[in-house]
């Protein structure tokens, strides 16, 4: 989409290089990081479309490192734990538990809940992108379908009052998604790190404060879609109603828009 | 805001009896494809785009889809009723494919989560649901009705495979894997014994459904392939692909090979999303996201097969061997033909090394031997006049045999011309017509004291031929074509190292030399396109790929005047010549490595090739009947004798729907001030493919073009008409992109020719190998003394903050560095002059928010230094938006002349206008947020135009565009004592637009015939273009 398959051989790129993360996209997470605390208390995360894994490395310094030097004695303590999804392998990370799957499977999602055998995460993210065709409304719709499978994983993993972050890309249905979202969040901000260009329609939904839907008991299972699952959550999906298929409007929302990283920070369009 | 037209990508066509149903956005468009006639285009669902189109077995009914919107057509009344209202239709899901039943009484729509409904087409109620357990998200799917009790179902997921089941047993039959990466399209032949497919990983695969087993794998496309279908009983398939080609493949089942039969070079661009074929008749069509739809002759490989369908399209091969037995005249070891030419009597008349001459004759049946001539063993030129019949052989010592035949293919007159003391051997002749009676031949001996020989003769041999010479041009000169201008008597020659020479033959003098006149080698061919007295306009083709209108001119003393009016290159290898068709259409003609290929310019699609084995052979092209596209390619190969024959087209033209650029557009800009005299605008568009195309919007929203131009290597950032009132024939537009490429067009608009552009001038980039991208641009004109313009200021901003301030010489056509600077180490998106008070300002927004504001009046004064300046006084620097400034609009304040309105939009979704107020007698400038709509888009506006109608007034109006996909028109308030919403931005319309990844629009005022009163246009650009009128 957009210009943002031209990678120019940016200062974000450099700065990673010489920082030792595996992609630029680390910055991104900074600095998102920056604006919103997402790391704040959090110990438990699932990082959705993670390779090559600058993303997990990012969590493994804030949060495994961190947590590394506490007194695991106290009572307080809380065990870590951080896993990591992606089509694509993806070489170790100390504190990241890795698996390779495809994330709009409902089996993947099975493959996660186990590994936290239960328990809550504090933070979702993804930083998913589909390899585009070309067909913006097709893209549009399959990325629509990666934040969707994501969610659906939020809904069953997240603690209430958790965070879930996503990649998206600003189409003309974006405001369908963020007033999905509101139904699912206290707070739904779209954010655009520095270090993503300009020139590209990539930003990020940040959703702060999930609070479950009353009434809705999201369970996974495995021979429903994402569509199926998210059917009686009330979020404003249009339902597929059998007697009657004239076409159902969605209500649109336009969520407030934040830049974040300090404006002295690196540009990510300009090119030296 | 009310639509007028749209041109962007075709993703679904369909051939529907003596129709072509495609989709364009949202809209069904009907073609008669035979005639060229689009029959209706109409408005099927208020959003989505038609992805696919099914039609029922009986023909009566038709199912449209596109994302979660479908409808069902009920027969061809509402079919072809423009006005008719469809029903708005949909599921909570992409719709992957539909298909009616057998007896089609239902349908079935196939899910993007591998999901089948069942639509009674009576209720319109879903009346059955289906799925077989894996709900993966699927890329592609297809439905395959075999019988009233069989359905199969083809899903195509990301990494398992394909999934083929039945949809009445609901079990899986087979999991066929073995493709890498997700499969973008599958289908099952509709005999139901096999399934095709295709992937991310570049080849087609077919399989045997009742083994599962994988039959063969064809590769060959160089991209991802998204389309497919079966043909020619479920022997052939016919793909599309991201490369934009389409391939035909034949199964060989006895090897178990998938074979590429054929490459269809149709769209521009990148990707041709769809293709259907008409297996009654092998043709097939084709559309791709540059908007175009193109029919294809699938027969023309194997002609023989349906002689009726396209009328003597042949291609024929002889042997030497076989000549020389049908004729029983010896050929020796290494005879071969020398030359062969094709005369109007529907004969071709060949000479050997040998110097036998043949003739193949009663419509290129038979063959027979005329004569020998041993002056021409070895060494023969070889010219002719097809329509005359006429064919001339030179020799090396300057003995010129001229054969005249008849109707019949009889030689009726065979005359010899000696060319006497000769100094050194003759190396090239050509030919030209003179007029209706005579012709010329000109002459080259190496020798330099031989002239150049020209030589009269009128084409009965009637009459003694006129033997004179010509001077040679002091420079190294190697002929290679010739052009005759019948006005003035003007003889043209054509050189290598692009050296032509101007003669004239009233007194034989030499009027001009033009050495190495354009980069490149070989001048190929020129001709002349128009002329008066005193003046032509010469089209010269260059070798390598160059081909340019020159204007030549006399002035009263004597001198001769060039100028290059329209220049441009193509991308297709090597070119060997054009001509314009009987619709001014430049038609050019060359290689392509072992092709032969004959390529529509102006409408920029190849007519026909021939892969011929590449242009080191003896070749020759004929222009048969160029208004029914009827060619003739004859040439040589491996000891052969090939001729190709086209045939007349069998269609009226090939190329349904023009459409527009084949990638994103990034700018559009309208010269306003010119009316062509159909009362069209001109307008240049630039995009992500690198082109520049030279288009007209006519009143009704149609759009025409004119040149697509190759100059720039990188995709297109900004396009501008800039202001020229140096003379009102003459425009003038700067295009700018990545690495620094900087042009500047002149455009004419011929009254013979149509519009014309050239590149002007080009600023040289600051590094040898640049990597800046200029953002934005903005320009001054610069008059003297006697208010003649000059040239311009030219004002530029880049990616790595600079900003760069030049003086443009137009006659000098040099650009000189006043100011440099630089912003911070932030991309700058927007710029912008601002004269005031006698006062120069440079206004500049960047990806940090931020506006800022220089006075440049001294810098830029006539006392200036000599070295280069910075941007010293700083006025304004204030952060608007949170993020990326990408579009600006300003305002005059309609009461007070001290107030410029600042309308900017940003990434931030943001609309503001900031007010600037200018003091009278300091450079200060102070700034006031008048209107802030933090929500003005659900995502970042691109462009924002000011309406002109609405200049002057109690209110301004300008045109706003987002990624969203929206229009919007904000009104912005004025009031001559300055209440509170003095400067007030509202909304006061929002339309959607099918234009994808909507990025540029420009709007104009256009005079409109029918309805005397002018009309406010706008045109967006984005992934497609399209027209909107703007009503008040
Ligand atoms: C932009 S990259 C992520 C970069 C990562 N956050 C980092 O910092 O290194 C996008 C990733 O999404 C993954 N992806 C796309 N579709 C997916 C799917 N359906 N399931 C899992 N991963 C997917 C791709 O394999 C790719 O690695």
């Amino acid at each position: 989409m957009g210009k943002s398959s031209k990678d120019k051989r940016d200062l974000y790129y450099r700065k990673a290089k010489e920082e030792g993360w595996r992609a630029r996209s680390a910055f991104k997470l900074l600095q998102l990081n920056e604006q919103f605390q997402l790391f704040k208390g959090v110990r438990r995360v699932v990082d959705l479309c993670a390779a090559p894994g600058s993303w997990s490395q990012v969590l493994s310094r804030e949060i495994y490192q961190k947590a590394k030097l506490e007194d695991t004695k106290l009572e307080s303590y809380i065990e870590p734990k951080l896993v990591a999804v992606d089509l694509q392998p993806m070489s170790p990370i100390e504190g990241v538990t890795t698996i390779q799957a495809d994330i709009t499977h409902p089996r993947t999602m099975n493959k996660i809940l186990s590994v936290f055998g239960g328990e809550k995460a504090d933070f979702v993210c993804s930083d998913g992108a589909p390899d585009v065709t070309g067909l913006h409304d097709l893209d549009e719709y399959i990325q629509a379908q990666l934040i969707l499978s994501a969610l659906q994983l939020t809904c069953c993993i997240l603690k209430e009052g958790g965070t879930f972050v996503a990649k998206i890309f600003r189409g003309r249905d974006i405001d369908l998604m963020y007033s999905q979202l509101g139904f699912l969040f206290e707070k739904v901000v779209c954010a655009k790190p520095r270090s993503s260009r300009g020139t590209s329609l990539e930003s990020f939904i940040v959703c702060i404060g999930y609070k479950p839907r009353l009434g809705w008991k999201p369970t996974l299972e495995l021979d429903k879609s994402t569509e199926e699952f998210f059917q009686n959550s009330g979020i404003g999906r249009a339902q597929l109603n059998k007697n009657d298929l004239s076409f159902p409007l969605e209500e649109r929302i336009i969520a407030p828009f934040i830049a974040c990283g300090d404006l002295s920070s690196y540009d990510s369009d300009a090119t030296y | 805001l009310r639509p007028l037209s749209h041109y962007g990508p075709v993703v679904a066509c369909r051939f529907y009896k003596e129709f072509v149903l495609a989709s364009n956005g949202p809209n069904l468009k009907i073609y008669r494809y035979l005639e060229d006639e689009l029959v209706l285009t109409k408005r099927i669902f208020k959003e989505n785009k038609i992805h696919g189109i099914a039609i029922s077995h009986d023909l009566t009914r038709f199912a449209l889809y596109g994302s979660r919107s479908f409808t069902v057509v009920y027969g061809e009344k509402e079919l072809f009723d423009e006005k008719f209202d469809h029903l708005q239709l949909g599921v909570n899901d992409w719709i992957k494919s539909m298909e009616f039943s057998y007896d089609d009484k239902v349908v079935y729509l196939l899910t993007a989560h591998n999901v089948v409904f069942t639509v009674d087409l009576g209720t319109l109620k879903i009346i059955d649901e289906k799925s077989f357990k894996e709900k993966s998200i699927l890329y592609s799917g297809s439905i395959q009705v075999l019988s009233q009790e069989k359905v199969l179902i083809a899903a195509g997921t990301i990494s398992g495979g394909v999934f083929v089941w039945d949809l009445f047993e609901n079990k899986l039959i087979r999991n066929l894997v073995g493709h890498e990466g997700a499969i973008f399209d599958v289908k099952i032949s509709n005999d139901g014994n096999y399934c095709a497919s295709c992937s991310d990983d570049r080849s087609v695969k077919i399989w045997d459904l009742s083994t599962g087993s994988n039959l063969a794998t064809g590769w060959g496309h160089n991209s991802r392939i998204w389309n497919l279908c079966w043909y020619d009983n479920n022997k052939k398939i016919f793909s599309q692909s991201e490369d934009c080609t389409s391939r035909s493949w034949i199964y060989h089942e006895d090897n178990d090979l998938l074979y590429c039969e054929a490459v269809y070079e149709t769209n521009l661009g990148k990707h041709i999303w769809c293709g259907d074929v008409n297996d009654d008749f092998k043709i097939a069509v084709t559309g791709g996201a540059d908007g175009r739809l193109m029919l294809i002759n699938l027969k023309s490989l194997e002609p023989s097969l349906n002689p009726s369908f396209q009328n003597n399209c042949w291609k024929k091969q002889f042997s030497m061997d076989v000549i020389s037995e049908l004729t029983k005249v010896e050929i020796e070891k290494n005879e071969i033909f020398k030359n062969y030419v094709d005369l109007n009597n529907n004969s071709i008349v060949c000479i050997t090394s040998k110097g036998k001459v043949f003739i193949l004759k009663d419509n290129y049946s038979k063959w027979e031997f005329l004569y020998q001539d041993l002056l021409y063993d070895n060494y023969s030129l070889t010219n002719y006049f097809k329509e005359e019949n006429l064919v001339t052989f030179t020799s090396s010592k300057g003995t010129i045999s001229a054969l005249k035949f008849d109707d019949n293919s009889g030689l009726s007159k065979k005359v010899t011309i000696k060319i006497n003391n000769l100094k050194g051997k003759i190396t090239n002749v050509l030919t030209t017509k003179k007029n209706d009676e005579n012709f010329l031949m000109f002459m080259e001996s190496p020798n330099p004291k031989d002239g150049f020989m020209l030589i009269e003769a009128n084409f009965e041999l009637t009459t003694e031929p006129i033997i004179t010479s010509l001077g040679k041009p002091e420079t190294l000169f190697v002929l290679t074509c010739l052009a005759y201008d019948i006005t003035n008597n003007w003889l043209l020659v054509g050189s290598r190292h692009t050296t032509f020479v101007l003669y004239d033959l009233d007194t034989g003098k030499m009027l001009n030399v033009w050495k190495k006149f354009c980069p490149g080698d070989t001048i190929t061919s020129m001709s002349i396109i128009d002329s008066s007295y005193g003046k032509v306009i010469l089209m010269m083709t260059v070798r390598d790929g160059l081909y340019m209108y020159l204007e030549i001119r006399k002035d009263p003393v004597g001198n001769i005047l060039t100028k290059i009016i329209q220049n441009n290159r193509i991308q297709r290898g090597f070119l060997e010549g054009g001509f314009l068709n009987h619709k001014k259409e430049l038609i050019l003609y060359g290689f392509k490595s072992h092709t032969f290929f004959l390529w529509n310019e102006t409408r920029q699609f190849e007519i026909f090739k021939e892969i011929c084995g590449g242009a080191h052979r003896i070749w020759n092209f004929v222009i048969n009947d160029c208004a029914n596209d009827n060619y003739k390619f004859i040439y040589n190969k491996s000891a052969h004798l090939v001729i190709r024959n086209t045939g007349n087209a069998i269609f009226k033209d090939n190329c349904l729907d023009n459409g527009t650029h084949g990638r994103e557009i990034r700018n559009v800009t309208i010269l306003s001030n010119y009316t062509r005299k159909n009362g069209g605008k001109l307008f240049i568009s630039g995009a992500e493919d690198t082109c520049v195309r030279l288009s007209e919007i006519l009143p009704n929203g149609e759009v025409n073009n004119f040149w697509s131009l190759r100059r720039h290597v990188s995709g297109l950032q900004k396009t501008k008409f800039i202001k020229s009132e140096k003379d009102e024939k003459v425009f003038y537009c700067i295009t700018t992109a990545a690495r620094e490429e900087f042009f500047l067009w002149e455009i004419i608009d011929h009254p013979i020719l149509g519009p014309l552009i050239n590149c002007y001038a080009t600023l040289e980039p600051s590094s040898a190998e640049p990597d800046l991208r200029i953002m934005d641009f903005d320009t001054l004109p610069i008059y003297n003394s006697k208010q003649e313009l000059q040239g311009y200021l030219i004002l530029n901003v880049y990616s790595d903050s600079s900003i760069k301030i030049f003086e443009f010489n137009l006659n000098k056509r040099r650009f000189e560095l006043l100011i440099e600077d630089r912003y911070t180490t932030c991309c700058l998106w927007d710029t912008r002059f601002i004269l005031k008070n006698g006062k120069l300002f440079v206004m500049v927004g960047a990806t940090d928010g931020y506006i800022s504001i220089w006075d440049i009046t001294f810098e830029i004064s006539d006392i200036r230094k000599e070295n280069i300046q910075c941007l010293q006084k700083l006025l304004i620097r204030q952060q608007i938006h949170q993020s990326g400034i990408k579009t600006h609009t300003l305002i005059q304040h309609p009461y007070d002349y001290n107030i410029l309105d600042l309308v900017t939009g940003g990434d931030d979704n943001a609309l503001v206008n900031t007010r600037l107020v200018f003091s009278e007698i300091s450079n200060n400038i102070t700034l006031e947020i008048k209107s802030f709509k933090e929500n003005a888009a659900s995502s970042t506006i691109t462009s924002s135009t000011l309406i002109p109608s609405y200049k002057n007034g109690k209110y301004a109006k300008i045109i706003v565009t987002s990624v969203d996909q929206r229009l919007r028109v904000w009104r912005i308030d004025y009031h001559l004592d300055s209440t509170s919403n003095d400067g007030e931005l509202v909304c006061e319309d929002c339309a959607y637009t099918t234009v994808a990844d909507t990025g540029c629009s420009d709007v104009c005022l256009i005079e409109d015939k029918q309805n005397i009163n002018s009309k406010c246009i706008a045109l967006i650009g984005g992934a497609g273009l399209s027209c909107w009128e703007i009503t008040s």
